[in-house]
């Protein structure tokens, strides 16, 4: 188990990280979710002890591990930019660490070739770094992590260099090898679709402060401010909160913090009443639409022209979080 | 069609300059040299040739060896030993390879000879004529500062998240340096042994002026040959032999230029944590250095002084006036006129070049184009001051208007030794225009020119600005082509201070070689504000 209590850090007189805390139990997947430097690597860095905190534990099994040397943390790390060691080959990078910690030669070829099977790079032991593509090189990242059983894997946007296909699968690979390991993992992201694939739990950081945590169900069904709705790819948030739209609509305020104002997709219809908006593109049964200083979406097979100007009403019913799912599949984030 | 004509005309200037005082030049040597298969003959079953082609190579590896080995611990310690000072320390550590050899060389015998620093701080007795060593060892001091500076880019941008795993995984130091840092940093290691080793392969001045007959490089071998001895065959063999070994280590270097981090990209740096003792270690280690490296230096200015100071009236106001001019041909004052008119002219005609080629390969689109532009104006690289003296006297010098025409020459060898260096910088940041805004552009219907002005020199103004001051400064401190090619009022302060440097007058290249480490300092300082100096080409 990894529990973190009351991190704090400032560099100079910018107080980076306010009082962190979070824990995350034996064998999950916590995801640090937050925008570019809302402070989620700077606590990767404390974790690793790259940083030391000006106050606060970090505990590992219970250990407070703050001021133990980077090599006896017992913990694995997987980098963002596929970076294995460059002179040696796949088998001497899964090696690396059997070897830095003496282990026999015959212990060695075991648990190498046992890790490369793990994480499907077994045909490619004798082959150098520059002659893999980005996904057989962040398997062998993975594999290396793995190698020397730390007690806590972390991810620092592992997939982020990636391209879209090779992302989805690896992310997927990566959540079956940490069941079926059963590894304390810490993940860094600021992809919503990475946090809804791998997360046991998300903790959502904005300027060094958690705002939100909580399974990934709970901060997508109810976020406190829109900043995390964003974070978390809700689509239809108000940009511009226009009387006219939250009246026609009928919207009600969200967010416990930080009210804002958002529609499903799926309740929006066309109608002979409602807003006026303007189709801006169409594509596989979803219209982009333009109202008011707003870009929104909404599911329909009407066969709607772009340009178009069309009158849409909204048709309250309850939330789906499968239908968010699905359409994020078919059209990315809105 | 008539843009792309437009554009095809700016090639034209720099396609004349480069054959006329390049390319044509050569084949002269060229021709010369396999007309006849005596002169190898000749030139190959010498003793001397063998010997001094041997201490050419020897003393070149051994340059490399021992400035290559302290500038990388040097690079180290400025990258991740934290030493205090650090901003004065290393630009510091830089100055000695911007400065003229002949400065380094005025300093080097002042701080070794009888009499010296050297001798009279510490009792020690180095005799720095005919000696091989000294030669090493001067050599040694000018080029520790390229190994220092391009390794201390190369430690900086080691990736950080390579060093933090192999921390977490138990590797020690020793491992960490072998599997991450050493595999990372070799390509700059070499690239930075392969320039230093062309720099001492083709020295001249320093070897000229202390080597007494006894060792030469091959460099001095074909002035002697060919300006003293008028034997231009033999000269010109040894020329292509010298030119073939330096394309080769030029074809090497810019392979491993380019081969630098390419691996392991992205990430932050690796910025270790350095103790006390390790900050207090390095700081001493840099300072080590840089007292031998300004020491020399410093000489220069304390010998000028004393003498200065020791000196009469008369002798004073004969430092500028016309009491030399004999030995030089003509009056002091003429001759620093002289190097600041050739300083501004080769940076001026440098990026006007540059220029022109950036607006010829704006309106090609060919990658092609841009490969054969570097390769054909980075080939002077590659070939001596001398070599390309020798090579435009064989083409002009029958000319009865050469002498009074020898500016142009002059003038045209800084420049060859200048652009290699200006067309690379500017092509390097021409590389960071937007091919799509070049399109936009001419898809809008402006003129070459008009996209030059509005979306190619934003780009490009810094680096132009640099190598500006960076071909001046080259053509400050250029002694082999000026001192080979110059003649009556046509000389330089540096190759001033050569045909001073045996006379019994002290005072006169004692002002020289301050006022040439002066101005190579100045631009150096002007070229460091701007922030983007750097040594490889």
């Amino acid at each position: 188990m990894l529990e973190i209590r009351d991190l704090h850090i400032s560099f100079g007189d910018k107080h980076v990280i306010r009082g962190f805390s979070t824990s995350i139990p034996n064998g999950k997947i916590g995801v640090l979710l937050g925008r570019s430097g809302s402070g989620k690597s700077t606590i990767l860095k404390m974790i690793t002890g790259m940083l030391n905190p000006d106050y606060g534990e970090i505990l590992v099994d219970g250990i407070n591990i703050v001021g133990t040397p980077i090599s006896k943390r017992g913990l694995g790390f997987v980098p963002q930019h596929q970076l294995l060691f460059p002179g040696l080959n796949v088998f001497e990078n899964l090696a690396y660490g059997l070897k830095s910690q003496k282990w026999g030669r015959e212990e060695i070829k075991r648990r190498v070739s046992e890790i490369a099977e793990l994480v499907g790079v077994d045909h490619l032991l004798r082959r150098h770094p520059r002659n893999l593509s980005g996904g057989e090189r962040q398997r062998v990242a993975l594999g290396r992590a793995l190698a020397t059983y730390p007690k806590i894997l972390l991810m620092d946007e592992p997939f982020s260099s990636l391209d879209e296909s090779e992302r989805k699968k690896l992310a997927l690979v990566f959540r079956q090898i940490q069941q079926e390991l059963g590894i304390t993992s810490v993940h860094v992201t600021h992809s919503s679709q990475e946090a809804a694939l791998l997360s046991d739990k998300i903790v959502v950081l904005e300027n060094g402060v958690v705002v939100q945590e909580g399974n990934y169900r709970e901060v997508r069904r109810f976020p406190k401010s829109k900043t995390v709705a964003k974070l978390m790819g809700i689509p239809n948030i108000l940009e511009n909160e226009s009387q006219e739209i939250i009246k026609a609509w009928k919207l009600e305020p969200k967010g416990e913090e930080e009210k804002f104002f958002q529609v499903n997709p799926w309740e929006l219809k066309r109608g002979n009443m409602g807003i006026e908006c303007k189709v801006i593109a169409v594509t596989e049964g979803i219209a982009f639409l333009y109202t008011d200083g707003n870009f929104l979406s909404m599911i329909d097979d009407s066969g709607l022209n772009v340009g178009q100007k069309i009158k849409v009403e909204r048709h309250p019913e309850k939330e789906e979080i499968g239908k968010v799912s699905q359409m994020q599949s078919r059209v990315g984030k809105f | 069609m008539i843009m792309k004509l437009g554009g095809q005309f700016w090639l034209f200037p720099p396609l004349v300059f480069f054959l006329a005082f390049y390319y044509l030049p050569l084949f002269m040597v060229f021709e010369i040299a396999m007309s006849s298969m005596f002169a190898w003959q000749k030139v190959l079953a010498s003793s001397l040739f063998t010997r001094f082609f041997l201490f050419t190579i020897y003393q070149a590896i051994m340059t490399t060896i021992f400035a290559g080995v302290i500038g990388t611990v040097a690079g180290y310690a400025l990258a991740h030993g934290k030493p205090y000072g650090k901003r004065i320390l290393s630009p510091a550590l830089t100055v000695p390879f911007l400065l003229p050899p002949i400065s380094i060389l005025v300093g080097f015998v002042l701080f070794f000879e009888p009499g010296g620093i050297l001798t009279s701080l510490f009792g020690l007795k180095f005799e720095v004529f005919g000696n091989p060593w000294a030669i090493i060892l001067a050599h040694t001091l000018y080029n520790i500062s390229v190994f220092a500076k391009m390794t201390e880019s190369a430690f900086k941008t080691e990736p950080g998240d390579l060093h933090l795993i192999g921390e977490m995984q138990g590797a020690n130091f020793w491992r960490r340096l072998k599997t991450i840092t050493l595999p990372y940093v070799y390509p700059t290691i070499l690239a930075a042994s392969l320039i230093t080793f062309l720099y001492a392969f083709n020295s001249f001045a320093i070897v000229l002026l202390i080597g007494e007959v006894k060792y030469q490089t091959l460099e001095v071998m074909i002035y002697i040959r060919t300006r003293l001895r008028l034997d231009f065959m033999s000269g010109a063999v040894i020329s292509i032999i010298q030119l073939l070994i330096n394309m080769i280590v030029v074809v090497l270097y810019l392979r491993y230029s380019r081969k630098e981090g390419a691996e392991t990209e992205g990430g932050e740096y690796y910025q270790p944590i350095a103790t006390r003792s390790i900050r207090l270690a390095s700081t001493a280690f840099i300072l080590f250095i840089l007292i031998l490296t300004w020491f020399p230096i410093i000489s220069t200015f304390i010998k000028f002084f004393q003498s200065y100071e020791h000196a009469t009236t008369i002798q004073r106001k004969q430092l500028l006036s016309g009491t030399f001019d004999y030995l030089l041909g003509t009056s002091p004052l003429r001759v620093i006129m002289n190097t600041i008119g050739f300083a501004i002219s080769t940076g001026i005609i440098g990026i006007s070049i540059a220029v022109m080629i950036v607006l010829f390969l704006q309106s090609s689109h060919s990658e092609l184009n841009q490969y054969l532009i570097s390769f054909f104006t980075i080939l002077p690289m590659a070939t001596s001051g001398i070599t390309i003296s020798f090579a435009i006297l064989l083409l002009f010098g029958s000319d009865r208007n050469f002498s009074s025409l020898v500016w142009i020459f002059i003038l045209a060898a800084h420049l060859l030794a200048a652009l290699p260096f200006v067309i690379r910088s500017v092509l390097t940041s021409y590389g960071y225009v937007p091919e799509e805004m070049l399109g936009v552009s001419e898809m809008l219907g402006a003129d070459a020119v008009r996209t030059f002005r509005k979306i190619v020199y934003p780009f490009i103004k810094k680096s132009l600005t640099v190598a500006f001051l960076f071909a001046s400064a080259i053509s400050v401190g250029e002694f082999g082509a000026t001192y080979y090619l110059s003649r009556g009022e046509w000389i330089t302060v540096s190759t001033a201070i050569g045909k001073l440097f045996n006379s019994r007058y002290t005072m006169l290249p004692l002002f020289f070689a301050s006022l040439l480490s002066l101005l190579a300092l100045s631009l150096f300082m002007i070229i460091e504000g701007f922030g983007e100096f750097d040594l490889k080409v």
